[in-house]
């Protein structure tokens, strides 16, 4: 036996442990805890000792428990649970050798660790949309009016994502972390949607997601859809950019500005920050229409596209007295974010 | 038939056999019994049977620091083993002997 034996045997005791661990889950929490001390000592002994891996000596982890379990004599709490806990696993078990199953068990502990990852972004993208109510800054969350924060959030957030995978959770700590996963798993879909179809989430009053439908389109007194706005100056200067909010500071950004009035799909392109994070609610938005080969008579190359120019438009005179309405008046609170 | 079952009856009898005269480690325990010729006696039976003879109090046991790996739990008999152990031989022999003759008797019928 080589000295450096007990290294990777250390590791190898631990990771079948592991294994073993969550069908040992009938007994007593008491019992649990020494019961797994001294099956730890125990398997680290054995895999001290020369030959295969523990999980081709000693067979499958299940079964080891289950033995381990009838032989020790160890009175199992609540014996329904022990049997649905059987029946559950014995499902999981025929699942798994199963060809899917099978791939996904080869599949899946390579990209746990992705997933730990991925899951920090989400829940700090999460965090980005409910703050503001969309998810500006895609693909750098936007947070506390930054992407930097957004960036750094993310960065402390993977860590401990990662070590949260890593360690072994009690049964409870098991299934919130489930029940967190899943809604991530939810809101990433959201989110792939949202970057596919370049529509706005939004958040609802009651804390709900749901993705920009019909009924939050910004839309003119003959339910069209608004796709721009333009700012004029009282002498008719194009303002560009301004930024627009609602009577309650929030950044005016639900527009569906996805096809033009003509039914071609529109392209968009945002102003950004200083981070380089978009701002929703900077106008006139610069847009192109792609013109599609069979829109007319003449044959457009493909992939041509068209900037959509300002509207020509009149403004009228403005009295002087209606110039400044102290309600309309820039306060503090609504301060562009930057 | 499956031998398995058959050992889960008799596992504390053998254990305690195979440590009546010299203490064992786990793993050495199992490598004894399966060289006396129990070859489907797993780990963690023999494990779990050492458990829980050790909590009743037929087993005593003690570490021993290894140079060259973990340390090792041994394992021997405590008195109260030992008389556990002659109570469960007898009980044995009446048993293999009732066995015996059950079978020889349905062998003698059968040819």
């Amino acid at each position: 036996m080589s000295t450096t034996m007990p290294d990777t045997t250390g590791l190898d005791a631990d990771r079948y442990l592991k294994e073993v661990a969550p069908y040992l889950g009938a007994v007593s929490a008491e019992e649990r805890a020494e019961l797994l001390e001294d099956l730890a000592e125990h398997l680290r002994e054995i895999a001290a000792e020369p030959g295969p891996p523990l999980a081709e000596r000693l067979g499958s982890p299940e079964a080891y428990a289950a033995e381990l379990l009838a032989s020790a004599g160890v009175t199992a709490t609540g014996a329904p649970r022990q049997a649905r806990l059987a029946r559950v696993s014995s499902v999981i078990a025929r699942v798994r050798a199963s060809r899917i199953g099978r791939e996904a068990t080869r599949l899946g502990p390579v990209l746990r660790p992705a997933w730990w990852v991925a899951r920090a972004y989400l829940v700090v993208a999460l965090l980005a949309s409910i703050e503001y109510g969309s998810y500006p800054g895609f693909p750098v969350p936007h947070l506390a009016g930054s992407s930097l924060v957004g960036l750094i959030a993310v960065v402390l957030v993977v860590p401990l994502s990662v070590r949260l995978g890593q360690r072994h959770l009690p049964r409870t700590g098991r299934l919130m972390a489930i029940g967190a996963n899943i809604v991530l798993a939810i809101f990433a879909l959201v989110l792939l949607g949202k970057v596919r179809s370049r529509q706005v989430i939004y958040v609802q009053p009651d804390g709900g997601v749901s993705q920009n439908a019909t009924g939050g389109c910004l839309t003119n007194s003959s339910g069209e859809n608004i796709t721009n706005l333009y700012a004029y100056s009282p002498d008719g200067t194009l303002l560009d950019p301004v930024l627009l909010y609602d009577q309650d500071g929030q950044p005016i950004n639900n527009l569906c500005p996805d096809f033009d009035d003509q039914g071609r799909p529109l392209t968009n392109q945002y102003s950004q920050d200083v981070n380089g994070a978009p701002v929703y609610n900077a106008f006139p938005r610069r847009q192109t229409v792609a013109l599609q080969a069979d829109s007319g008579s003449q044959p457009a190359p493909p992939g041509a596209n068209v900037s959509v120019p300002p509207p020509a438009v009149v403004v009228p005179k403005l009295a002087p007295t209606t110039t400044v309405a102290p309600s309309t008046t820039t306060t503090a609170t609504t301060a562009p974010p930057g | 038939m499956d031998t398995t079952q058959l050992l889960k009856g008799v596992l504390d009898l053998a254990v305690l056999a195979v440590v009546r005269d010299e203490d064992g480690y786990g793993y050495d325990i199992v490598r004894r019994l399966r060289v006396a010729g129990l070859d489907d006696v797993g780990d963690a039976s023999v494990y779990g049977t050492l458990r829980r003879l050790y909590q009743a109090g037929a087993l005593k046991s003690y570490v021993v620091a290894s140079e060259e790996g973990p340390h090792r739990k041994y394992y021997g008999a405590t008195p109260m083993g030992r008389e556990l152990f002659e109570t469960w031989v007898k009980k044995w022999r009446g048993f293999a002997e009732a066995m015996d003759v059950l079978i020889d008797a349905r062998g003698m019928e059968t040819a």
